[in-house]
């Protein structure tokens, strides 16, 4: 009975955890910037205008960015962390762009990505009202991702599922 | 009655017949659709001979070889998961299972499933960037599909896309030689729609519309598992001209839906425009969308501004000074700025800066709605690629002439933009035979090639406009019966001028061949100016050349050139006025006008 209940409370802790994230953190690999999209499984054939695009866009910030490995229990969720820091990457001066005006597609998938795409409203307003705080200066798609995560978990706007 | 009983019997057997006839024809129509049997006579496969696709070595000709040989190696399967001819060709298998009693083992495919998962959709669509006048192979654009399930926002769709795998550095002969003899080989390649948008959007600058299919989820599984099939076992050559980005998705189409006849009568080529009239015709389209590209979205933020916040606009890119003028100044800024960025990065730290503070200062403003915009034209409704027109005129004041033109391809300059670069020309072999008096009939004129790309010259983003031509013509200002080849090149700039006028100066190089004796002409300077204006009713041009020609003597040559076409004034049929006027230095005239019939299909 107190194997079980120990299963079950980890089981719990587990699920709780994966939703969130924070454990998964843990797995964190650090790597350039430049060779992101395809270190996180970009195909070879498309990197002649990807890297272009991302040598140019990116290539004046010497930032590390990271990504979480899609081993272990976490795979689920390293896999959408995945996609999302890649997704970050390249679209970072569109998500700045719409997370002004508080509208756009951009900010959309990114609500899914962080969890919030029933609040997608206040999601996009709470970007919109904390422009200042996620995009200092740096376009830095690991920063970017950190500062978004930040204020989405001081806000209140939208009561996660538990 | 024993009569009436015994006709009866005979019709309902005949009935029976016949209706098991074609569905034995129809079995054989799925089957052969599965083996990709799209060459024009359907006698072969488009697969390439040799490839996995097949498992008899004549299956590439033989579609009842290649059936025996399928039922024989499903029956006796017994490879394991992924190598399982189950996995490798679930929609094989569905057609077998359906048509030709196959029985079917239960085989874990794990590759399969993936794929399927990441294909799963409740919707699919047929995504079309228009042209891309930059590259040859996107000249007149690219399809691809799109798989949407509502449970992700639109930029995680997935895509699948079809195209030449050009591994080497393009020498521009080797390319157009591969390209139209398949020397390339075809790939499919998925992708999340948002890195298409990066593509095609943000780097090409082309606008996208989206036709969502009309196709029931299961048509949509089977589709999915056919491109398994293709993606994985099938080995194309590429051909731009027909087995191309979009033939490859119609053929696929008309696999799973056999009764849509989507592939056939499309001649020597397919541009992807004309896949997408097909699939409208076929009523295959249930909602089209428009995306408009970054470059349109920019100048249109541009152009809506007011005479104050233009000048200030000017003014914040002459200086990078951020000006507080208004919302839609902001605007214009920042799609200025994004464009700029996208075309020529990386930014400056001024214009990085700029844009951080117009950014900053549009997150504190209430949300800016931009005002509504009206799509352009449809590209389902674009005109038929062929043309084909009956004119009735006369050369100078007695020579009354008929003239008969088709052009197997593809946009002319007078024809509506519907689907096309607007003002926008890319045609080839228009040949006109002429009739002058009951028995004389000749080639009046062959054009090999006519090409134009107009490109509204911006302060903010300089483009340049540029058209050619060449041709062979009879009946010209320098004498009514030679012949003159000419082929020339201009480059210039075009402006909007007023309510969708478009104005156009061109300066180039032309040079004619007179072959009436041993003339030679080099016509070196040419000036155009060209006004022309387009709705939905018609289109009119006007344009004024003048040339510089070197015969025996130099003189100076000017033409006029005014040309009206009305479009649809019956059912599919437009009429069409031209009236050409040139004269030489020493005064020397010529006039041809006509009126014309023009029939596009």
């Amino acid at each position: 009975m107190k194997i079980f209940l120990f299963a079950l409370i980890m089981l719990m802790t587990h699920h709780t955890y994966a939703f969130k994230g924070s454990r998964c953190y843990d797995k964190v690999i650090v790597g350039p910037a430049r060779g992101l999209y395809k270190s996180l499984g970009g195909k070879d054939h498309r990197d002649g205008w990807m890297i272009k695009f991302f040598g140019t866009t990116f290539g004046s910030l010497s930032s590390t960015t990271s990504y979480v490995s899609s081993t272990g229990s976490c795979a689920a969720f390293a896999q959408i962390q995945k996609e999302k820091m890649v997704y970050i990457a390249l679209n970072t001066r569109k998500v700045q762009i719409e997370a002004a005006y508080g509208d756009g597609e951009s900010l959309e998938t990114l609500a899914y990505f962080y969890g919030y795409q029933n609040c997608l409203q206040g999601f996009r307003r709470t970007l919109k009202e904390n422009y200042q705080t996620i995009f200092p200066h740096s376009q830095d798609p690991d920063l970017l991702d950190q500062s978004i995560q930040k204020v989405l978990d001081e806000s209140t706007f939208c009561q996660l599922p538990s | 009655m024993l009569p009436m009983i015994y006709s009866f019997m005979i019709l309902f057997s005949m009935k029976f017949a016949f209706s098991s006839q074609e569905s034995s024809h129809f079995k054989m129509v799925a089957w052969k659709n599965a083996l990709m049997f799209y060459s024009r006579d359907k006698e072969s496969s488009i697969v390439e001979h040799g490839s996995s696709f097949f498992l008899s070595p004549q299956g590439h000709r033989d579609f009842e070889a290649e059936l025996t040989e399928n039922l024989h190696r499903f029956q006796n399967d017994q490879a394991l998961a992924d190598e399982s001819l189950f996995c490798r060709f679930p929609f094989r298998k569905y057609i077998l299972q359906k048509y030709f009693g196959l029985n079917t083992n239960k085989v874990n495919c794990p590759k399969l499933e993936e794929w399927r998962s990441r294909l799963r959709s409740e919707k699919v669509s047929l995504v079309f960037p228009t042209q891309f006048s930059s590259n040859p192979a996107s000249v007149m654009g690219h399809t691809f599909f799109k798989f949407s399930t509502q449970s992700r926002p639109s930029h995680l769709h997935q895509s699948l896309s079809y195209s030449a795998s050009v591994n080497e550095p393009i020498k521009f002969f080797t390319y157009v030689y591969k390209g139209l003899f398949g020397g390339y080989q075809g790939h499919f390649l998925e992708a999340p729609f948002y890195e298409k948008l990066l593509e095609y959007d943000d780097i090409e600058q082309r606008d996208i519309w989206i036709y969502e299919l009309k196709m029931k989820p299961q048509e949509i599984d089977l589709l999915v598992d056919f491109l398994w099939e293709l993606k994985t076992n099938a080995r194309f050559s590429y051909f731009f001209l027909r087995e191309n980005c979009s033939f490859i998705p119609l053929a696929a189409i008309e696999t799973i839906l056999p009764t849509k006849n989507l592939t056939d009568g499309f001649g020597f080529y397919l541009a992807p425009y004309m896949s997408l009239k097909r699939l409208n015709d076929s009523h295959l389209v249930n909602t089209s969308t428009y995306r408009q590209s970054s470059k349109k979205k920019y100048i249109e933020s541009i152009d809506q501004l007011t005479r104050r916040e233009s000048l200030a606009f000017y003014k914040t890119i002459k200086d990078q000074k951020y000006r507080n003028v208004s919302a839609a100044y902001d605007t214009a800024l920042i799609n200025f700025i994004a464009f700029k960025e996208r075309h020529n990065p990386p930014l400056s730290v001024a214009w990085n800066n700029l844009l951080g503070e117009v950014l900053l200062k549009t997150s504190q403003a209430p949300i800016y709605t931009r005002p509504p915009r009206k799509p352009p034209k449809n590209p389902v409704n674009a005109h038929g690629p062929r043309h084909l027109e009956v004119r009735l005129g006369n050369l100078g004041a007695q020579r009354v002439y008929s003239l008969l033109r088709f052009r197997p391809g593809i946009h002319g300059n007078m024809d509506s933009s519907a689907g096309f670069i607007p003002h926008s020309a890319f045609s080839f072999l228009e040949t006109d035979l002429r009739f002058v008096g009951p028995k004389s009939l000749e080639l009046s004129r062959f054009q090999l090639f006519n090409f134009r790309n107009l490109e509204i010259y911006h302060l903010s983003d300089p483009g340049l406009s540029w058209k050619g031509n060449a041709e062979m013509r009879k009946a010209d200002v320098l004498c009514i019966d030679c012949t003159v080849q000419e082929i020339n090149f201009q480059v210039g700039a075009a402006s909007d001028l007023y309510n969708g006028i478009v104005s156009q100066l061109t300066v180039g190089l032309e040079q004619s061949f007179v072959s009436k004796g041993i003339r030679r002409h080099p016509t070196f300077g040419v000036v155009e100016i060209e006004f022309m204006r387009e709705n939905q009713n018609g289109r009119t041009s006007i344009s004024q050349n003048f040339s510089h020609v070197l015969l025996e003597e130099s003189f100076m040559r000017v033409e006029t050139l005014f040309e009206m076409r009305f479009f649809q004034i019956l059912r599919r049929l437009d009429l069409s006025y031209s009236l050409r006027y040139q004269k030489v230095s020493y005064h020397k005239e010529f006039v041809d006008q006509n009126l014309g019939l023009i029939y596009d299909f």
